[in-house]
């Protein structure tokens, strides 16, 4: 059995995903029961635009990583001298 | 969207007098808090160059940190706007005729109540503590004659000024209503006089 470091690339992505879900969520709230005022757009639209960025700055450093590096493989152990 | 001068149920010349959230201080307390969440990967960071520094030179462990820290990051974010929706989204409405108190209780639960200025029988303000009274905030109970026997004015500014404007719009409100139920009790007696004068003609044929 081998484990790849994209296994936490995978747990990040269901992250991600529900991250989201809430984020719609919350602004679907603020669209529904938020006040026609400029204040509501302009946190609407802040939320989003800062999101974006930090969303824009992890896929940057996630590209500079080989995530097919293995952090674990189970024959090594086996082959392993010490074996039992 | 809703649309703060276009009230539900509108009553005719019914005019909006204050709208009131809860005090800048509250939103304040979060934001700092935020900022809080926000340095304390630095502060985890500093401690684990001290002790571990070869973590960051290994790409499995920098990618594992970068994952995790991009995940906080969200979270709080997230975590903040939730924290701002419930301060935005809760809001209490003077008119000249009603107090309209909008609740948000989390998610997909808001509670809309409104009471009549009529109705009201007593208003108290309270400012409990060194920094409400530093930074005026404090709390407003009304006690009504309706189902809903108290409305809280949860950390509003100024409740003093609130509790005074209350008062003072009761006071013109039940003196309109007087007048309005002297005059509809005079119609009434009105009418009572003319249907038993037509009873007596009907009886005197």
């Amino acid at each position: 059995m081998t484990i790849k470091l994209s296994f936490f690339l995978y747990l990040y992505f269901a992250f991600i995903v529900v991250w989201a879900i809430f984020s719609v969520i919350a602004l679907y709230h603020m669209f529904k029961f938020g006040f026609k005022k400029l204040s509501t757009y302009a946190v609407i639209v802040l939320y989003i635009l800062v999101a974006l960025f930090m969303l824009s700055i992890s896929v940057y450093y996630i590209n500079q990583f080989d995530w097919t590096l293995v952090i674990f493989d189970s024959s090594n152990i086996n082959n392993s001298p010490y074996s039992f | 969207m809703f649309n703060l001068y276009r009230l539900p149920n509108k009553i005719k010349n019914e005019e909006i007098v204050r709208i009131i959230r809860r005090d800048f201080f509250v939103l304040f307390l979060k934001i700092l808090f935020f900022m809080f969440l926000c340095i304390i990967p630095f502060g985890f960071f500093a401690v684990m160059l001290i002790s571990y520094p070869e973590m960051f030179s290994s790409p499995t462990y920098l990618a594992i940190i970068i994952l995790s820290t991009s995940a906080y990051y969200l979270f709080v974010w997230l975590f903040f706007f939730f924290s701002f929706i419930d301060y935005y989204l809760d809001v209490w409405i003077i008119t000249s005729e009603r107090i309209i108190d909008i609740q948000q209780k989390g998610f997909f639960s808001r509670i809309i109540s409104e009471q009549k200025l009529f109705r009201i029988q007593d208003v108290t303000s309270e400012v409990q503590g060194f920094i409400p009274t530093m930074f005026k905030y404090g709390n407003v109970y009304v006690q009504t004659a309706g189902t809903k026997s108290r409305f809280f004015f949860h950390q509003v500014p100024n409740p003093d000024e609130v509790r005074d404007v209350i008062i003072k719009l009761v006071r013109l409100n039940q003196k309109k209503h007087k007048k309005e139920m002297d005059k509809s009790e005079q119609i009434a007696v009105e009418k009572d006089f003319k249907e038993s004068e037509e009873i007596q003609e009907i009886m005197k044929h």
